[in-house]
């Protein structure tokens, strides 16, 4: 089976994230009510989301986990000051990313990573994965993805933080390049030029793996 | 390891899309529930800076009339200076001075009547509105008008009075001519010290012989007055509870003071 090239990245389109955002504003306002259980639905809702996101900037299980329970923490207690300007996942999101960039700075030098399992439910990675193993075993199988998400990660490591955190944004969360920008507070522009230099490093450094 | 032919080599956007399927173990998301809800109840627990819960106090509305209160209490405190606890003194002497007047000069109106010192109405009215007195003393020492306004002074004496309404009633009251209400302000800060410094000896008025001693026994005195029956104060007492025009002219020079090029009087 050949490998579908075209990335289908997980965008929620326009009306959707309007229709969530006013469903959120709802749950927002009974928590600013006093509602404190309420906080538990966004907190299930988006606890994935933003751990994906989170833990492919830190490469880092326990990192991300407690980098995700500091945001969670840290809108509960701001959820007064949310005024609804912008949707609450957003909000969220920022409050997130500065946690993690600010940990990143931080930690600038810690280059220690941990692996997640792949869930063999998501079809497309299933397809990956039994292209690159036709003909292997269940074991060997598991060691070369293993070892092939080791390399990827090694590499994304080795981005500077601006361009990891284009590469995740974009790819993995699946943002627009408008929403990175306001996210990171540049221009289109320079999201754009991140993301293109941050592939060829990639490339770059995966070249004994990747096809040409 | 690597895949055996170029052909079955991933690309980048393969290996991207097998991190985006990344997922944590079930057992992953309970601990991090726990986690998260000891964070939450620590959050909860945790005080808050007191900076903190200042802005969240003076955020909006609440600014404003924290703004309209402090000035309100700024005003009052400047134009009040009498201690709420020689308030109370104060005015329960004077409704016993003019009660017992009353009693003596002509028929006393029914609303008025006597009540020692130890009921609370008096009492209480006076601790609620402290800055009632100015009205009360104007009305307590008219003696022309006494047994009119005597009703109302007790009215306003027990009544709440707000700080804001009291300070502009004041401003308008035309000043005092009853040495015994208008000697009660202008000493109010020699007397705490006098009085505790009377208290401690065995004779305090056999040692007094300042003027300013004088005044500050006649306080002791009220003092004492308030918290008797009006059967129970002696003659002497009574006696003592008279002006005298050396407090008057005293008082009048203690008002007066000069700062640079200034001249100030105080009310």
């Amino acid at each position: 089976m050949t490998p579908t090239k075209a990335l289908e990245k997980p965008l929620v389109t326009s009306p959707d994230r309007a229709q969530e955002a006013d469903a959120d504003s709802v749950i927002v306002r009974r928590v600013q009510g006093g509602d404190v259980a309420a906080f538990d639905v966004l907190i299930l809702k988006y606890r994935q989301r933003l751990y994906s996101v989170i833990y492919n900037l830190t490469s880092n299980r326990e990192d991300a986990s407690d980098l995700v329970q500091d945001s969670f923490i840290k809108a509960f207690q701001s959820i007064n000051r949310f005024g609804g300007q912008s949707s609450f996942f957003t909000w969220l999101y920022r409050i997130a990313i500065n946690s993690a960039l600010s940990h990143l700075r931080k930690n600038r030098l810690r280059t220690f990573f941990s692996l997640e399992q792949i869930d063999e439910n998501d079809r497309p990675s299933a397809e990956v994965i039994a292209a690159l193993t036709d003909d292997s075993n269940g074991a060997e199988r598991g060691t070369m993805v293993r070892e092939l998400q080791e390399k990827l990660n090694e590499a994304m490591l080795k981005l500077s933080i601006s361009h990891r955190t284009v590469v995740t944004l974009f790819e993995i969360d699946g943002l627009s390049h408008q929403e990175i920008a306001e996210v990171m507070s540049c221009s289109v522009g320079t999201v754009r030029s991140r993301l293109h230099y941050a592939k060829q490093q990639l490339q770059s450094e995966l070249q004994p793996y990747l096809r040409r | 390891m690597t895949p055996r032919n170029p052909s079955d080599q991933p690309t980048l956007e393969d290996l991207i899309r097998l991190k985006r399927a990344e997922r944590p173990p079930a057992d992953f998301w309970k601990r991090f529930e726990e986690e998260l809800r000891a964070k939450q109840l620590a959050a909860i627990v945790e005080p808050r800076p007191w900076w903190q819960s200042l802005t969240v106090l003076l955020s909006g509305r609440r600014a404003m009339i924290a703004g309209f209160g402090a000035a309100a209490a700024v005003a009052a405190v400047g134009y009040l200076r009498l201690p709420s606890n020689q308030a109370l003194v104060f005015a329960q002497a004077v409704v016993r001075e003019v009660s017992a007047s009353a009693q003596g000069v002509a028929s006393t109106p029914s609303t008025v009547t006597e009540k020692p010192a130890a009921q609370p109405v008096a009492v209480v009215g006076a601790v609620a509105a402290p800055a009632a007195t100015p009205s009360s003393q104007v009305a307590a020492t008219d003696h022309s008008a006494r047994s009119e306004d005597l009703p109302r002074a007790a009215a306003v004496a027990s009544s709440v009075v707000s700080p804001v309404l009291v300070t502009f009633s004041e401003i308008q009251v035309p000043p005092p001519r009853s040495a015994l209400a208008t000697t009660v302000p202008a000493t109010t800060r020699s007397f705490a010290s006098s009085l505790r410094t009377e208290l401690g000896s065995s004779e305090p008025l056999a040692s007094i012989s300042a003027p300013q001693e004088q005044r500050g026994a006649r306080f002791a005195i009220f003092a004492e007055v308030a918290m008797l029956p009006a059967s129970a104060i002696s003659s002497s007492a009574r006696s003592q509870l008279t002006p005298r025009d050396s407090d008057l002219r005293d008082r009048d020079i203690g008002r007066l003071s000069a700062k640079a090029n200034a001249l100030r009087l105080d009310f």
